[in-house]
């Protein structure tokens, strides 16, 4: 695979296009989202915070990121 | 001697928890947080909206606070134990309230799913405090399942209608050796009082508070509630009399109205 070639995900049920290479960290900050209290699932594998920098997106990853909203 | 509720091998001093849920402005929980003395708040974990990358709850909620993440959302055990896996993930501490509804019109728990995630979790080291049915199987398979206190329904999520499951709650008290924390439905301060007269070692107030038109005033309500109920619970309530029956509260015998009916004014007088 080439380093520019995109690659297609799934973010939170939806599919999405995404340059290769990049991380999970890289990926919140093209988006604008805050990295803070929040956790990620990469197919089905849990991801804390402080790990998003080390793990690379890769075509056919199912991803979910989640955080805090209010609730009883 | 202070009175401490010891949950989870935390010693708090509020018996108050309150939600995080509802509130028209998330900015109003500190001053909620405050005004009600609450040491332990819940929230809910969900989807990330990336339109909206600015929302962050966790920014409203002080320090000082126990956070306790919810697991709505979950329909089955599987659901709710990657819902507290997750939440423990995301750095909040190992405390979890199990909710598993799969009933979406009551919003009322599955005592069998509730049961089966507070296995699994109490197993991975979670603190588990299970939203249930005030049901006494249900209650026993949960202490059996490791469960840190049993969380039972006053009445149905949201409902603010009270303490209708009064009895239930009140067999509970009796027979469960676990914390009873009586959850959902509490929508008057006076329910809350009532049921920490009973013996519950604490409350959870959720839309009672947020749906109140200032619910920092209705959150310093509960809050006195509850610290009165639970004064009243320590100080030990006097018997109930059956339907029918009274007893005076002021003595029978030295009457003046009998004295009088005795003759005793002619002999009160000058002579």
């Amino acid at each position: 695979m080439q380093e520019n070639e995109g690659i297609t995900l799934t973010v939170n049920g939806e599919f999405r296009y995404c340059s290769a290479g990049l991380t999970l960290a890289a990926y919140l900050e093209e988006s604008g989202m805050p990295r803070t209290r929040l956790v990620a699932e990469v197919n089905g594998q849990i991801i804390k915070s402080a790990d998003f920098d080390q793990y690379i997106l890769r075509s056919g990853d199912i991803v979910e990121f989640v955080r805090f909203v209010g609730g009883g | 001697m202070p009175d401490e509720f010891i949950l989870g091998g935390v010693s708090l001093s509020s018996r108050l928890f309150i939600g995080t849920g509802k509130y028209g402005d998330d900015a109003l929980i500190p001053a909620v947080a405050s005004s009600s003395g609450a040491q332990v708040i819940t929230l809910a974990l969900r989807r990330v909206d990336f339109n909206n990358p600015a929302a962050s709850l966790i920014s409203h909620i002080p320090d000082h606070l126990r956070l306790l993440p919810n697991t709505s959302g979950a329909r089955r055990a599987e659901e709710a134990v990657r819902l507290a896996r997750l939440a423990r993930a995301a750095g909040v501490g190992d405390w979890i309230k199990i909710e598993v509804i799969s009933d979406t019109r009551h919003l009322l728990p599955d005592g069998y799913e509730t049961a089966r995630a507070t296995e699994i979790l109490a197993k991975e080291g979670f603190v588990v405090l299970p939203y249930m049915n005030p049901d006494l199987y249900v209650a026993r398979d949960l202490v059996n399942a490791g469960a840190a206190a049993v969380m039972p329904l006053g009445a149905p999520i949201g409902s603010n209608r009270g303490l209708a499951t009064r009895e239930m709650i009140g067999i509970l008290l009796e027979e469960i050796s676990l914390p009873v924390i009586v959850d959902a439905g509490l929508g008057l301060p006076s329910q809350a009082c009532e049921a920490m007269e009973m013996g519950a070692e604490a409350c959870l107030v959720n839309t009672g508070i947020a749906s109140a038109a200032d619910p920092v005033e209705m959150g310093a309500a509960f809050g006195a509630a509850v610290r009165a109920g639970r004064q009243a619970f320590l100080a030990g309530p006097g018997r109930v009399l059956r339907h029918g029956a009274a007893d005076p509260s002021s003595p029978q015998e030295g009457s003046l109205t009998g004295f009088l009916e005795q003759g005793g004014a002619e002999t009160c007088g000058q002579p």
